[in-house]
């Protein structure tokens, strides 16, 4: 355990407690079900969002390579997870910490949760700059909210981050060495009037 | 008395799938409204369809994260005591509700793949309901242009100033009189250069 991670969250969890109000809204926002809503949402709103036929299908695309991002990078974090099965915070730190979320029982490294948010983001990035940021924030508040609830050590976060952006990069790649099969995929969805 | 997990999952189930369908028809009124394709249109003006829309999302979360858990289980998770095994059930306070959902998956919580479940239908409905709904709308609103089918538009162009129906129609008679000149054209390895077409071009040249 290294001292940049135990130091930050035991400065950070260390003032759960203090504040109730911000104490609930960190636990909602590290909550299982809203940030990857949000995501989810946000992938499924791409698809809708384009003006022109051609900011359409660049929109369409970059939303396939989104779902396809999160896909990868939840494989890319279980072959991680196989290679190093790092423990939970909580384990290590056990009474120092006040946990406000459920104990996992996953390896800590990489922060999965982060990993998703962080894949969504860039796809959006790739197509709209404010989407990608506001999509990049939320995955790093979902990240400072796991931190702080005492689940995740901060380096778990940054890795979450580089598989994210790693998975999407690389579905990116495949997605221009595939074509034309899903620019195939987004006229056939054109024929049904959804494309 | 302490109820089985699943009827927890079966609950939580039900629970995120209102909130997965309200979240989605909100996101695609934002989506529709900027993209203007008004036979998706709950109501028949974007601004009020973009409200509409955020007002939905602010709906949706709050019904899954304040509707009160009145029945026995894994509530109020966000507790100190690290060993969930060993957490009492029961109902949730209203000062509970805010950590009361994070249950993990073996007592009960949602797994990954019924997220994914979820997710699917919710967003399925809402898209199902953006559609009927939209038509209405576009049928009953003045700046409907014609009864009959859309223009030359095929996809969501034709949902600009159509309904579902009449654009589903010219879009499937347009890919009809189209469908093997776009295929044609789309294997041409000229079309995408990194693409499969071009690669296998390469691979027969060398």
């Amino acid at each position: 355990m290294n001292p940049f991670d135990t130091n930050i969250i035991l400065w950070l969890n260390g003032q759960a407690g203090k504040f109730q109000v911000f104490d609930d809204l960190m636990r909602i926002i590290a909550s299982d079900y809203l940030m990857p809503l949000v995501f989810s949402a946000a992938m499924l709103a791409l698809w809708f969002a384009g003006r022109t036929r051609r900011e359409r299908f660049r929109f369409q695309m970059a939303m396939l390579i989104g779902i396809s991002a999160i896909g990868i990078s939840n494989l890319l974090v279980m072959l991680l997870n196989l290679a190093w099965d790092r423990p939970r915070p909580f384990v290590h730190l056990g009474d120092e910490l006040t946990l406000l979320f459920y104990p996992p029982t996953d390896p800590s490294f990489p922060a999965n949760p982060v990993a998703i948010g962080f894949a969504a983001g860039a796809a959006a990035w790739m197509v709209n700059r404010k989407l990608g940021i506001a999509l990049f924030m939320a995955a790093a508040v979902y990240g400072f909210s796991r931190v702080y609830a005492g689940v995740f050590y901060p380096t778990d976060i940054i890795g979450g981050a580089a598989v994210g952006v790693a998975a999407t990069w690389l579905t990116a790649f495949l997605g221009r060495v595939l074509q034309p099969i899903p620019a195939l995929a987004i006229r056939l969805a054109r024929a049904f009037a959804l494309g | 008395m302490m109820p089985d997990p699943s009827e927890i999952t079966a609950l939580m189930g039900r629970h995120y799938l209102l909130m997965a369908f309200l979240v989605s028809l909100g996101a695609l009124q934002i989506a529709v409204s900027t993209g203007g394709y008004r036979g998706m249109w709950l109501v028949p003006h974007r601004l009020a369809a973009r409200w509409l829309g955020i007002a939905l999302i602010v709906v949706g979360v709050a019904v899954f994260f304040l509707q009160p858990l009145w029945v026995e289980g894994p509530w109020a998770a966000g507790s100190v005591d690290a060993d969930s095994a060993t957490r009492e059930w029961g109902t949730a306070s209203w000062g509970e509700l805010a950590g009361a959902r994070n249950v993990n998956d073996i007592h009960g919580g949602l797994a990954g793949t019924a997220h994914a479940t979820w997710f699917a239908l919710g967003a399925l409905g809402a898209l199902a309901v953006s559609l009927s709904v939209g038509a209405l709308t576009v049928r009953l609103s003045r700046r409907r242009s014609e009864h009959g089918q859309a223009d030359e538009a095929d996809g969501l162009d034709a949902m600009r100033e159509h309904d579902f129906p009449s654009a589903l129609r010219t879009s499937l008679e347009i890919a009809q009189k189209s469908w093997r000149q776009d295929v044609a054209e789309s294997l041409v390895p000229d079309a995408y250069p990194a693409g499969l077409p071009a690669i296998w071009r390469r691979v027969r040249r060398r």
